[in-house]
């Protein structure tokens, strides 16, 4: 049975637990706050990229681009983005749980590669996510830790650099990304995507019937057809083909930059939910343990009068 | 004078730069070019190296790319640049210390053959000068 001074305590104990989630919440929420600003800066950015490969690549007809290349698949990479911190819901298990499945499958897919090549490579962003494969004993080849609101463009180069080498280099032939889809600040997805080799883009809608064939990224659309399908003519400098092919890279930075941004902004958005489930919980709790610590001193009070009323008859007796 | 246009240049993480100009020369790939109002649709890659502006008032700005796209259409003209700073804000101590990483990155790796790296660490030691030309230069 609790004395009153032990509940007393519990409830202080609770009290400092929900402040310091609801520091936590508010901390999550500015920094998501920030991470969407910061996604909102980059947009012009962005989407003039996507535009240009829009315009570009109904202007080539026969490209090949390493980072295009499609290659019989004898070894993957895949990169797990996952939070340096724990104390934000169900976001690490999940994503961890969907890339450990992943990754066991891709592994049955492809079973022993004949050329001697290691079959899988793990790139691992996020300590949680480090932590976790390598206590399973799985082959991380390399982690990248503390990639958060502010983290520099830099930081983010050298990660895509990273992943992208692993395909340019020839060590895997097709590159995955689990990571955790934005959709509202209490809806995060965890998702798997195929990041390399780049998919061609669709045929460009605007595209006249004329290019027969299609005007994708390798379609086979009349020879010389110039910039017909755009709405303006475009000189490039240099030709297309080169021009497409120093955009890609670029192109896949940005990618890496967005999914990166999305991750984190998933994070603080759990982080959020989380910490406000704890604090209401933890004032739950603050008023069950009053009532109890109330409850028990009332009894406590009762116990004694009854003791001193019985004491009091004993000795009329 | 042939009037101005609207210049935007954004990196991938602000813009830095919206603001119309009678002119602007570029670090293009191929050649440095120049562009005024008027100037015919065009799609253009950019080296690193300086972006001169001149404003309405004749006045001239020069920024560090580091590298990028370049895009005029229908008056508009934007600047897709791996990073973009003024050249009163460049910070000289940073880029000399990244030169100086560069060219130790370079030295290493010769016999490795690694020629990924290599270009990298190449392009980053041009960026350093590049920088430190510019802000030295005005």
């Amino acid at each position: 049975m609790a004395s009153v001074r032990d509940i007393k305590r519990k409830i202080r104990v609770v009290k400092n637990i929900s402040q310091i989630t609801q520091a936590m919440k508010m901390v999550a929420a500015a920094k998501l706050r920030r991470v969407q600003e910061r996604v909102q800066r980059g947009k012009p950015y962005s989407q003039t990229m996507a535009e240009l490969v829009g315009t570009l690549a109904p202007n080539v007809k026969e490209f090949s681009h390493p980072l295009l290349a499609v290659r019989p698949v004898g070894a993957v990479g895949i990169v797990v983005i996952a939070a340096d911190k724990g104390l934000c819901g169900s976001y690490n298990s999940n994503i961890l749980r969907l890339a450990h499945g992943f990754i066991d499958r891709k592994t049955r897919e492809i079973g022993t590669p004949t050329d001697g090549r290691q079959p899988l490579r793990i790139l691992t962003i996020g300590r949680k996510a480090t932590d976790y494969f390598n206590r399973r004993d799985y082959p991380v080849t390399e982690s990248f830790l503390s990639i958060g609101a502010d983290t520099p463009y830099e930081q983010v180069r050298a990660a895509s650099n990273a992943i992208t080498g692993m395909f340019l280099t020839g060590q895997v032939d097709e590159v995955y990304i689990c990571y955790t889809e934005f959709i509202t600040t209490i809806s995060q997805r965890p998702q798997s995507i195929k990041f390399l080799p780049i998919e061609p883009p669709a045929t460009d809608d605007e595209a006249p019937a004329a290019a027969a064939g299609g005007a994708s990224l390798n379609g086979a659309s009349a020879a010389g057809s110039g910039a017909r399908g755009a709405s303006q003519e475009f000189i490039f400098e240099p030709e297309a083909p080169q021009l497409l092919g120093v955009l890609l890279p670029r192109f896949v930075e940005t990618r890496v930059y967005q999914i990166l941004m999305e991750a984190v902004a998933s994070e603080f958005g759990a982080r959020m939910t989380a910490m406000t489930n704890a604090t209401k919980n933890a004032g739950d709790q603050i008023e069950e343990l009053t009532l109890l610590a109330n409850r028990t001193r009332q009894a406590g009070i009762t116990k004694e009068l009854l003791e001193i009323v019985g004491g009091a008859e004993a000795l009329k007796g | 004078m042939a009037g101005t246009f609207n210049l935007q240049i954004v990196t991938p993480e602000s813009e830095v730069f919206n603001a119309p100009v009678e002119s602007v020369t570029l670090p293009g790939m191929e050649a440095r070019f120049g562009v005024l109002r008027g100037h015919a649709p065009l799609i253009a890659a950019l080296e690193p190296g300086a972006v001169e502006i001149t404003d309405a008032d004749g006045a001239r700005t020069v920024m560090a790319v580091g590298g990028g796209f370049f895009q005029v259409s229908s008056g508009n003209a934007m600047v897709l640049a791996d990073s973009a700073e003024l050249s009163s804000e460049i910070n000289v101590e940073r880029a000399a210390e990244a030169e100086r990483r560069a060219a130790s990155r370079l030295a290493g790796q010769i016999d490795e053959g690694l020629v990924l790296q290599r270009e990298r660490a190449e392009a980053s030691l041009k960026r350093a000068r590049i920088r430190q030309r510019i802000a030295g230069g005005r």
